[in-house]
């Protein structure tokens, strides 16, 4: 037994990774083989170094590029003549998602599904064109929601804070643009704020301190 | 605390503003994808994917939650360039790799300055295939537990051990490697220099 070296549970005993039992073998195995402690020490050297390398930081530029996105792809709305590149790939166009009002039929998403699996590729995207991050669209589904239209409205008109200006008035004479998760999110709100059946839930569903009061009380 | 219900708790939570997200997270996010990396270009453009992926998720967000799925997206993110771009190399290094590691014994390697021992350790990282090199980084340098790793990298706790373990040994047959390249050129420069004084 301590002929057979620690192998694999070398880096797991440095790392503080074995179980109790195997942890006191390891130490005694340790205490009688010369090549094993060798080994441990290197390997605890090769983590300290790698623990010590010092840690970069971001260009401020770069951080003004990064704090930009939100811009770039809020306020104005993605570009139309700008579709996503296929590094965001398989998604529908831009403009293809329903707008948030809902349609006619009362069903206010529906939208293809092509869920949140399109492949990453960050590669086939230039800078540039990262920057005007078009890549909107619906990346969850969600399934028609009957009377629950105006809590996602209005919840989206909360939601024009993230950075995106948002077309919410019923009308949509643009498409406007929706981000992928919100719309669960949006569903997640309407479901536990209980306004989903409800036909009309927008007052409550944009009145904040409406919940906070009635629990104090 | 009179009980009004259950689970009425609900929180106008709003979202951080973008700024904060950035502020808040982007050195982490810059460094490990530095890390990963290995330059400064690539992790720019890491970590602008990721925050391209964090814009686009925001609402999701939930406190807590953040810091594991940015490590998450990072590291998949990273490998799936790496993929793409067939960057995954085999063991050994390029020739171009000069190196030393410290050693038992004082060595002149020791000498060097930090900055040129994270040059040298970094490109030992670079040679590493990324799917060792993400365990290491991530065990090593962020300081995650394997369980941390195995959640990130969607692989199982074995398989986290066994590719933080080759990975190391990986890099340490690496660095001593380019150590002894290293010796050996200093003493063909030492030789050199001698020779030059000679005539």
């Amino acid at each position: 037994m301590s002929r057979e070296h620690l192998g694999e549970r070398l880096s797991a005993l440095i790392d503080g990774e074995l179980g109790p039992a195997e942890h006191e073998s390891a130490l005694i195995h340790l205490a009688k083989c010369e090549p094993c402690r060798f080994e441990a020490d290197m390997m605890r050297r090769l983590k300290r170094r790698l623990n010590g390398l010092c840690e970069p930081e971001p260009d401020m530029d770069f951080l003004g590029r990064l704090t930009s996105l939100s811009r770039d792809s809020g306020a104005a709305g993605p570009p139309p003549s700008d579709p996503p590149t296929a590094g965001f790939g398989s998604g529908p166009p831009l403009g293809s998602s329903r707008p948030l009002g809902g349609l006619p039929d009362g069903r206010p998403f529906s939208a293809p599904q092509d869920g949140g699996s399109t492949p990453l590729r960050p590669e086939h995207v230039s800078r540039p064109d990262r920057r005007r991050l078009g890549g909107n669209r619906l990346a969850h589904l969600f399934p028609p929601l009957p009377g629950g239209r105006y809590a996602v409205a209005g919840f989206a008109v909360a939601t024009t804070l993230l950075g995106g200006a948002f077309a919410v008035g019923g009308e949509a004479e643009e498409p406007p643009v929706v981000r992928p998760r919100l719309s669960d999110y949006a569903v997640e709100h309407a479901v536990t704020s209980r306004h989903m059946p409800v036909v009309d839930a927008r007052p409550t569903a944009t009145d904040p301190p409406h919940g906070p009061n009635e629990t104090t009380r | 605390m009179t009980e009004s219900g259950p689970a009425v708790e609900f929180e106008p939570w709003e979202p951080p503003s973008w700024d904060e997200v950035v502020r808040n997270h982007s050195p982490r996010v810059y460094r490990l994808a530095y890390r990963l990396t290995g330059n400064k270009h690539d992790a720019e453009d890491l970590t602008q994917e990721v925050f391209i992926r964090v814009f686009r998720s925001l609402a999701n967000y939930t406190p807590g939650t953040f810091e594991g799925w940015l490590h998450h997206i990072t590291t998949n993110l990273f490998l799936d360039m790496a993929r793409r771009r067939a960057r995954i190399r085999f063991e050994g290094l390029a020739d171009n790799a000069d190196e030393r590691l410290e050693g038992r014994e004082p060595s002149p390697a020791q000498r060097y300055d930090d900055r040129h021992f994270d040059a040298d350790i970094q490109s030992a990282l670079d040679a590493l295939p990324a799917e060792f090199r993400a365990p290491v980084v991530l065990c090593d340098i962020e300081g995650l537990s394997y369980e941390e790793i195995a959640a990130t990298l969607d692989v199982k706790l074995g398989t986290v051990r066994s590719r933080i373990h080759r990975g190391r040994a990986q890099l340490r047959r690496a660095l001593e490697h380019r150590r002894s390249l290293a010796a050996k050129s200093e003493a063909r420069s030492g030789g050199k220099v001698i020779n030059g004084e000679a005539e």
